[in-house]
């Protein structure tokens, strides 16, 4: 470890929080209908959107109509995908010949990328079309990120409302959230990585001549475009099988830092228009302080456990100050400790090394930063959401303390709301275990993987982990192209997404009714260092403690066996 | 490249497109109809999820 790797992992994640700042008070005044500079050239494509969907965008939405409504828009989205995929042998913009997707993967594909997820139980470059990756996977990338923004405003709103009905209406947070941030945002970062260097064509791809005589087909793809909204939206879905450490994805350290930062800015944005829009820009800053120390912390911990010695470089007695398997040169240790954190408590699931690769603890950091809920930003607007939603049981928690019903952020939480906030946080285990649980002694799902013994129950675990949180890496050993896996993956992708959404909509829904409430002396303060410490402790008991015993199985022996193996070598 | 082109084909012969009703492709349609169950019983739970919240 280096002052310079600690510095770079400090610099990366700290300039998303900083540019997240600036984009937060945008997108609050994108969601509060405010005046924006984009005003001339969007309002006109805002009121074509409406008037061709019949919509009316003043109509304030119930919160089970605004929910009603997300579920439709997605599932409807989901029939898209799946057709496009499964007739992609057929439709236009197929230069690279690729036939449809077998049943079992289009549903896989349909649902990751319909969530947010960009799960890819497939080769990108060897498996779709242009088509496909324009047409279907880079419009999800757009629109299921604003879906996730929607949760966020509707939860905003119920804070300020007094005594109010609605939440919001969830066409015009789609629309808006749409056309005002993430299209111009994408068009500029898309520029600027054209400039540095990745492809963005029509064309299939371009034959190179070896230095033996042969010819070598290089895939080509609208790479660039896809790459800006797959970082900015949180997607994670590359166009290469190996993603972002792919020299087209990114082929320089100067793209690697905008396309890190790329990760967690609109996250972190999310937070401060949550804060803006509520007026309790102190008490949101306590969540995002919160946040910060445990991604650093687990950046932090990757980068430790990269500048181990490996067992296999002891054994050949090569120097063994970092772990470089599965790393690009370009990047090393403190970058990829930095990737790692940031893509997995984002939901992003992007990778600029393998995370197979890594060593056991650093996976398992992986693992459990994304056990935690995905809030470290998270995902635009989800990741606050359920951020909220540990406050929510955080002030409840010291409420039972202290005696006294407990409030966050002028609103009386009760029984009602921590219902639904433990149905929200409950839902991820009970998928991440359940499926786990099962596929580890079903031989159909042990097919796939590549390795046995605690490595082998860590792809097992790492897949479930991720598709329910809809984050999207992988341990890269997996083989997850079978039914088995397609379709469990697809549905733990669609409760991990969708049932905690309808959960803290319903909070929305329930809070946005009650009065809103000045603080008196008997109030938690929830903006200061206590409340932090607080906080952490919930998510670390909420998130971490249930998923103790599978971890202890998984990677934590797994850093024992290693251990012993470069004891017994040395 | 010709061992490219032999793995395209038979790829194509492995994922029949469900468009290919016209040959007869009863797999591929029995898929469809299976994926696309899967996924309205997935919505329509989640739709009961957000009734039962509603009542509650």
């Amino acid at each position: 470890m280096t002052w310079q790797g600690w510095a770079e992992i400090a610099l990366t994640l700290g300039l998303a929080v900083a540019i997240g700042w600036p984009l937060g008070v945008f997108l609050s005044r994108v969601w509060n209908g405010e005046r924006t500079f984009l005003d001339p050239v969007m309002r006109p494509v805002e009121g074509l959107f409406y008037r061709a969907c019949g919509v009316d965008p003043t109509k304030n939405q119930s919160w089970h109509a605004y929910a009603l409504a997300l579920l439709a828009f997605n599932l409807i989205g989901f029939v898209f995908v799946y057709a496009v995929l499964r007739l992609q042998g057929v439709l236009p913009l197929n230069p690279q010949g690729f036939p449809g997707l077998s049943g079992h993967l289009s549903f896989n594909t349909a649902i990751s990328f319909v969530t947010n997820t960009n799960w890819q139980s497939y080769a990108g470059e060897s498996t779709m079309s242009t088509l496909s990756q324009m047409l279907v996977l880079t419009v999800q990338n757009f629109v299921s990120a604003a879906t996730g923004a929607t949760v966020a405003a509707a939860l905003a709103r119920a804070f300020v409302a007094n005594r109010g009905e609605g939440v919001g209406n969830f066409w015009a947070d789609l629309i808006r959230t749409t056309l005002y941030l993430l299209l111009p945002l994408a068009f500029v970062v898309a520029v600027v990585l054209v400039a540095l260097g990745l492809p963005q064509t029509l064309a299939a791809s371009v034959t190179a001549h070896t230095l033996e005589g042969a010819d070598q087909k290089i895939s080509l793809y609208a790479v660039a475009s896809q790459e800006a909204i797959k970082m900015l939206g949180i997607n994670g879905g590359g166009i290469f099988n190996a993603n972002s450490a792919h020299p087209f994805e990114n082929p320089t350290p100067l793209t690697n830092l905008i396309t890190a930062v790329s990760i967690n800015t609109l996250g972190w944005a999310a937070f401060f228009a949550f804060g803006r829009m509520v007026l309790a820009k102190k008490d949101v800053r306590a969540l995002v302080i919160a946040a910060f120390v445990l991604l650093f912390a687990g950046a932090a911990g990757v980068y430790a456990t990269e500048t181990q010695a490996p067992p296999a470089q002891v054994a050949a007695k090569v120097d063994a100050s970092v772990n470089m398997e599965g790393k690009e040169v370009r990047f090393g240790a403190p970058a990829t400790a930095a990737w790692v954190a940031m893509t997995t408590g984002a939901s992003n699931g992007s990778v600029n090394g393998m995370h197979s690769s890594l060593m056991p603890l650093g996976g398992g950091i992986a693992m459990f930063l994304m056990q935690l809920g995905e809030i470290l930003p998270g995902g635009i607007g989800s990741g606050v959401a359920i951020m909220v939603v540990m406050a929510l049981l955080s002030v409840f928690v010291a409420g039972l303390m202290v005696g006294r019903t407990p409030e966050y952020l002028g609103k009386k939480v009760e029984a009602r709301e921590i219902q639904f906030s433990i149905l929200a946080v409950v839902i991820i285990p009970l998928s991440m275990l359940g499926f786990s649980g099962i596929a580890a002694v079903l031989p159909e799902a042990l097919k796939g993987l590549m390795h046995s013994g605690p490595h082998g129950l860590s792809e097992i675990l790492y897949a479930y982990v991720s598709g329910t949180a809809n984050n999207g890496s992988a341990f890269a050993g997996l083989t997850a192209n079978a039914p088995w896996w397609d379709v469990t993956l697809g549905i733990a992708m669609a409760m991990g997404r969708f049932l905690p959404i309808v959960a803290v909509l319903a909070i929305a829904g329930n809070l946005a009714a009650k009065p809103k409430l000045a603080p008196t002396a008997g109030t938690l303060p929830t903006g200061g260092g206590l409340f932090v410490g607080l906080l952490i402790g919930v998510i670390l008991i909420l998130g971490g403690l249930q998923f103790f015993p599978a971890m202890a199985l998984g990677p934590i022996v797994e850093h024992f066996q290693a251990l012993g193996a470069v004891a017994a070598l040395r | 490249m010709q061992s490219l082109y032999a793995a395209r084909s038979s790829a194509s012969r492995l994922y029949a497109p469900s468009w290919s009703l016209v040959s007869n492709n009863k797999e591929a349609l029995m898929a469809d109809l299976l994926y696309g169950a899967l996924a309205l019983g997935l919505f329509a739970l989640f739709g009961a999820f957000v009734a039962a919240l509603r009542r509650v």
